[in-house]
């Protein structure tokens, strides 16, 4: 609940296999590469080449992302001006899963005296932003937050809390999704024998965010509105469709948003953990009867942490009728309307921990 | 909207000086030191005298679903006993039967690390082609971090938000500052937030090898200081909305004033010799407590006894409070408690409310001569200080990355 604040999406970073920036997101989604992996992170060359040896694929990629915001945003002057006013957030979750496995290994085996002591800092989640700060100088809170599936959206949350104290004046928030054997192996850990869904691509997203009055008033170029998001974890007595309906009622109510105006539900991460048809019928009972729920991971696979922002482009996406109904592999339960203007972005981790926000068309 | 006043009304700790809140602060108090020789790691690879912060004697907690938690990491562990710890000391139940919106914050350095540690251990990994059989895998998925808050909010039947902090040794700040927002904003009447950390080969690994640990006493500020102890434990403290806590009649600790984030922006592992983002961390706490430094009676620091923190902090800390440093009280608590990680903070906070609880200004240990090269001396003891008025503390936490937050307590007053 952030008492009717409302946050405007300022700029857009995004990179994946198919490149970077916005269009590279709608490229994806429209032609679905077999390749997961990327092969350069910071293809602009924003690191520069000193010491970026010892950084990991998730903090090249998260620096790359940030950069993008920074640059479409036209932050450099901001930066100089008044670095503590700007502040760097990271929806992770598996961000060192690797080096964090490698870095044990090493002292097991070959004794600690043979670790690197530079890859250290990568063992800890907060590497990323902590790096991007070193790199721009931003001198604002910087915030790594792990909520699983639902990490991107919770870093997101954390940004508007402090947008709305008016801490900083702009936010760059940011999720990565990095495959490794290791990641591998905690999600075919986590499904305990359940069919394995199509893995995510490595990808990696984030938003330049600011107070949508201040956007306003400086002729911003406002990309999207957010106008709301609202957490939790099930309760006891709860399921997970039950967790989703109280989050989304919660949220409309919280925005005064009628469900009338609901356009449609995006459920970006974590469909695996719901029934689809209890939700659906759900959904459509207590929220809005004729509500269509969009799951775009049918489109680009099941991830970690990144699922909350990539339902956010989805989402920019369908207001901008950059990406269609009629997308191949897109699963629509309902029917879906021909042009959207509010829509709710879902995620739910396997947990019992869900997040939901609502984002307005621009 | 008037803001919220947020006001402390449980705490609990899980650390090297014990697991029961009064035994913690009493060992505080007398300057008792939770530092021995290592045990939890083979000390064969580890030259010299290698010494840790340990938690021992956990087995004697014994609150519902805590044997249900032999999978899970350490940290789930040490966070769900502080948790509960924290809520029958606020005088609500260990398990909140009626539906609620309660949130959970946990602040950490190396989260489910121990994981992946007792993954390598158990199946036997000798490189990094062996291939993770399904029960390997099974293990590992406990690594992911959010199981550290969502678990504990499970077994505590949180309703509320949740969500795991890794900003290493700033987290527990983090977690309060964090928990301080969001019930300032009306979301929730009921946080418990704070840090946790497991013991891990890894995090003990990452200090001997950045040389930054003692062979002997962790000597905050002093001038021939030799490093710090790696520790481990938790802590949790409920925040409350003071009229949620006035009308269920809770006992009132202290009340969170305000907090500051900031970062250093200046390198992964080493503090900024000019304190910047010190600076501007607890430069931010004052301004959103609306404290000057003259309001200020206590720093309990973060102090961890290692050439660059100390210096950097003592920097930071005269550019702060100017000539007001010179009559301060400063304190390191961790040259009895170690440098328990994600807890520290955490733990730290509570000595804080303790000191303004009971107007007790915790010693320091092992500081016989503070570092002549600081700007300004300040007020470093080895007794508690019991005849100074304690109304507000400021507790400081720096972190790998360039993390910083400072927090500020206060004197509850109605």
């Amino acid at each position: 609940m952030i008492n009717n604040f409302k946050g405007a999406i300022t700029s857009i970073g995004f990179n994946s296999v198919c490149g970077t920036g916005q269009n590279a997101y709608y490229e994806l989604v429209h032609t679905l590469p077999s390749e997961k992996k990327i092969s350069t992170y910071d293809p602009e060359g924003f690191l520069g080449t000193k010491g970026i040896r010892f950084l990991n694929n998730a903090t090249l990629m998260y620096c790359n992302l940030a950069f993008q915001c920074i640059s479409n945003r036209n932050l450099g002057a901001k930066i100089i001006a008044e670095a503590d006013k700007i502040g760097l957030y990271d929806g992770s979750d598996l961000s060192n899963i690797e080096d964090g496995f490698i870095f044990d290994l090493t002292a097991k085996m070959d004794g600690p005296a043979l670790v690197s002591p530079m890859s250290a800092p990568n063992t800890i989640a907060n590497a990323s932003s902590s790096m991007m700060a070193i790199k721009s100088t931003i001198k604002g809170p910087n915030f790594t937050v792990c909520g699983g599936a639902c990490g991107s959206l919770q870093a997101l949350d954390i940004a508007l809390l402090h947008l709305s104290e008016n801490m900083i004046d702009c936010a760059i928030v940011g999720s990565t999704e990095i495959t490794s054997r290791y990641h591998q192996a905690v999600r075919q850990g986590e499904l305990r024998g359940e069919a394995q869904e199509q893995d995510a691509p490595e990808m990696g997203i984030a938003f330049s965010i600011e107070s949508l009055e201040n956007a306003q008033k400086q002729g911003t170029e406002i990309l999207g509105t957010i106008l709301g998001v609202h957490s939790g974890q099930k309760l006891r007595k709860e399921t997970s469709e039950g967790l989703l309906i109280r989050l989304c009622s919660q949220l409309l109510k919280q925005t005064d948003l009628s469900s009338e105006q609901l356009d449609g539900l995006i459920l970006s991460a974590g469909s695996h953990c719901i029934d689809e048809v209890i939700f659906k019928k759900q959904v459509n009972e207590k929220i809005n009867p004729d509500l269509a729920i969009i799951y775009p991971e049918s489109v680009h696979g099941y991830g970690d942490n990144a699922g909350g922002f990539a339902g956010m482009l989805f989402g920019i996406g369908l207001f901008n009728q950059k990406i269609k109904n009629n997308l191949p592999s897109l699963r629509i339960d309902g029917t879906p309307k021909e042009s959207y203007k509010h829509l709710i972005i879902a995620t739910i981790d396997r947990t019992g921990y869900g997040i939901v926000t609502l984002l307005k068309k621009a | 909207m008037k803001k919220k006043r947020v006001v402390i009304t449980g705490m609990g700790v899980v650390s090297p000086l014990g697991s029961d809140l009064q035994e913690f602060w009493t060992a505080i108090k007398n300057g008792q030191i939770g530092i021995q020789g290592l045990t939890k790691l083979s000390t064969e690879h580890y030259k010299g005298n290698p010494i840790a912060a340990e938690v021992k004697g956990t087995e004697t907690l014994a609150f519902e679903g805590l044997d249900q938690l032999s999978e899970y990491s350490q940290a789930v562990y040490y966070a769900t006993a502080a948790t509960k710890l924290s809520l029958v000391d606020a005088g609500l139940t260990e398990n909140i039967e009626e539906d609620n919106n309660y949130g959970l914050i946990i602040g950490t350095t190396s989260g489910n690390q121990d994981m992946v540690e007792r993954t390598i251990n158990n199946f036997e990994i000798e490189s990094r082609d062996d291939e993770l059989n399904p029960n390997a895998a099974e293990m590992l998925a406990h690594f992911r971090p959010i199981e550290l808050s969502a678990k504990v909010a499970s077994l505590c039947n949180f309703g509320g938000t949740n969500m795991v902090i890794p900003t290493a040794c700033a987290a527990g700040n983090y977690a309060f500052g964090t928990a301080y927002s969001m019930i300032q904003q009306g979301r929730t009447p009921v946080i418990v937030a704070g840090g946790a950390d497991p013991f891990t080969r890894s995090c003990y690994t990452i200090f001997y090898r950045l040389g930054a640990m003692t062979q002997t006493n962790i000597q905050p500020f002093d001038e021939n200081r030799t490093g710090m102890v790696v520790g481990e434990g938790a802590a949790m403290l409920v925040l409350e909305e003071l009229d949620h806590a006035l009308a269920r009649n809770a006992n009132i600790y202290a009340e969170v004033k305000g907090y500051g984030l900031a970062c250093d922006a200046y390198h992964p592992t080493t503090p900024d010799p000019d304190g910047s983002g010190a600076i501007l961390a607890m430069n931010k706490a004052l301004d959103m407590s609306q404290l000057s430094v003259e309001e200020i009676d206590y720093i309990s620091a973060h102090g961890t006894g290692t050439k660059a923190n100390d210096a950097h902090e003592a920097k930071a800390m005269n550019k702060v409070f100017g000539t007001q440093l010179q009559n301060m009280p400063v304190s390191g608590i961790k040259s009895m408690l170690g440098h328990c990680m994600g807890a520290a903070s955490a733990l730290e906070g509570v000595a804080s409310v303790m000191s303004i609880q009971d107007q007790i200004i915790p010693p320091t240990m092992n500081t016989a001569s503070l570092d002549p090269t600081f700007s300004q001396a300040f007020v470093v003891t080895s007794k508690a200080i019991e005849d100074r008025p304690v109304e507000n503390v400021i507790s400081n936490a720096f972190a790998f990355g360039g993390n910083i937050c400072s927090v500020i307590f206060g004197k509850y007053n109605n």
